[in-house]
């Protein structure tokens, strides 16, 4: 079932005015595994998928208990690289194909949601390492990793957060005016999607129809316009299309007493890479600085103390390009990713070049003044909008673009 | 770390406060009225797209 359908809709709507009446909690929970598991197994195409899907969901419990019961570091490390690996193979990535025996690529095996369930099982096997997990059953593991609110494309819920809705699922829409929000944010986000995102996308598609079929030689007002359009649509409507579906699922969760976790706060408003990736994706950013960023920046930094603010910026860069890969298996997202760790770096760069000429009550000057504020966020947003630029998966049609405006 | 992780969740969770906020009653209705408005929008929308696909699923 595809979230962003009428299907979906009705059946939250209709399904959620029923929940609550159901008791006692093992009987919400019950109905909640049963929406769960409808809503997954519509996605599974095939018995393969299926099978692979139980391998990964049983294979992640069991080492998550036992990194938690006899805390090794060889099981944590060797099941993160496998798991890394397995991703790699199953996604197909582009630069690993020539490495990929002939038949693996013929049958391809399909894990249904992995890309998310892959930040929730490495989030749970080094939480449990580190004995930051609270009580983990099969019961509470499974619906954690096959919640529909979060299965297909995030927001990215750590167990802490879902553990306690989890244990006591009961309403969290305790008036009848926090229940209109949630069905107002529900109805906004499909009207982000079906409305404004696709009117953003036809936008996208006919500049850059226009732009293609342009051949006249020399600099021309219509296609650097058409250019425009093709470089500020495109990041408008995914920004649309997926903050709009994480409204409907934010809004969805809270009507059968879970709350989701917020992934977005006006991110085209940021005044830098950094500032930007804690509010776009918010979940997959704290995720990336906790369990990328973090133990890289503080491996480095124990073992070259001299040289911390340089590893930051060398951390930084690596955290966002692996970001960026992770988007998408073809070259333009290692572009998307390079120009992001790029981003971030400088920021990063700034920051430590600002600080050190002009000193800290400079620098908290600068962060202050408005005028500055507002440059700032002017050029976070164009350079955004360049890294965005390289999101759809067809590349020569990205630089095509560039040549019909500007070069032809 | 400063920040242990489980305390991630509740850091962003208030980048939303106002769903907390209980509105007074002069904005029930305009709420209500709101709601309604919106879902059939929606679902006129919905409707009348038969492929209305978040980016995620394609590009993810």
């Amino acid at each position: 079932m595809n979230v962003c359908s009428i299907e979906w809709l009705l059946t939250v709507v209709g399904a959620s005015s029923l929940f609550f009446f159901i008791q006692p909690l093992r009987g919400r929970q019950v109905a909640f595994s049963l929406l769960a598991m409808g809503f997954v197994g519509s996605l599974i195409p095939t018995f393969a998928a299926a099978l692979s899907l139980i391998v990964f969901l049983f294979s992640g419990y069991a080492v998550a208990r036992a990194v938690q019961v006899f805390r090794s570091r060889p099981l944590l490390v060797g099941y993160i690289a496998a798991l890394v690996a397995c991703f790699l193979v199953l996604k197909r990535y582009d630069f690993l194909l020539p490495l990929l025996p002939e038949a693996l690529l013929k049958n391809a095996i399909v894990v249904v949601g992995l890309s998310y369930m892959l930040f929730r099982q490495i989030h749970l096997i080094v939480d449990a390492y580190e004995g930051e997990l609270p009580r983990l059953t099969p019961w509470s593991y499974f619906n954690y990793q096959l919640n529909p609110f979060g299965f297909i494309a995030g927001p990215i819920q750590r167990f802490q957060d879902f553990a306690p809705h989890w244990n006591n699922l009961g309403p969290v829409n305790k008036t009848p005016e926090a229940l209109y929000t949630a069905y107002l944010r529900i109805f906004i986000g499909a009207i982000k999607v079906a409305v404004i995102a696709s009117f953003c996308l036809s936008c996208y598609e006919r500049a850059s129809a226009t732009l293609l079929s342009h051949s006249t030689p020399g600099l021309h007002l219509a296609p650097i316009i058409a250019f425009a359009v093709v470089f500020y649509a495109f990041p408008l409507y995914i920004y649309f299309n997926f903050s709009g579906y994480c409204d409907m699922v934010i809004g969805g969760s809270s009507l059968f007493g879970m709350r989701m976790p917020e992934n977005f706060d006006r991110p085209y408003l940021a005044r830098n890479m950094i500032e930007y990736w804690t509010r776009w994706h918010r979940t997959l950013g704290f995720w990336i600085r906790d369990y990328v960023f973090t133990p890289l920046y503080k491996k480095a930094a124990a073992r070259w103390p001299q040289r911390s603010s340089s590893l930051a910026i060398g951390c930084y860069f690596i955290a966002l390009l692996l970001t960026g890969i992770w988007h998408g298996s073809t070259w333009n997202f290692v572009i998307f990713g390079f120009l992001n760790g790029l981003g971030v770096a400088a920021a990063k760069l700034w920051e430590i070049h600002l600080l050190r000429a002009h000193g800290r009550q400079a620098f908290k000057a600068y962060l202050q003044s408005p005028p500055i504020r507002r440059l700032a966020m002017i050029g976070t947003m164009n350079f955004v909008c360049l890294t965005i630029y390289f999101f759809p998966s067809d590349l020569t049609k990205s630089f095509l673009h560039i040549q019909h405006a500007f070069l032809s | 770390m400063s920040t242990p992780r489980s305390h991630i969740g509740s850091e962003t969770q208030r980048a939303n406060p106002k769903e907390d906020e209980i509105p007074s009653k002069g904005r029930r209705g305009f709420l209500l009225l709101a709601t309604i408005l919106a879902g059939i929008v929606a679902m006129v929308a919905m409707l009348s797209q038969n492929n209305v696909q978040a980016i995620l699923y394609k590009g993810f």
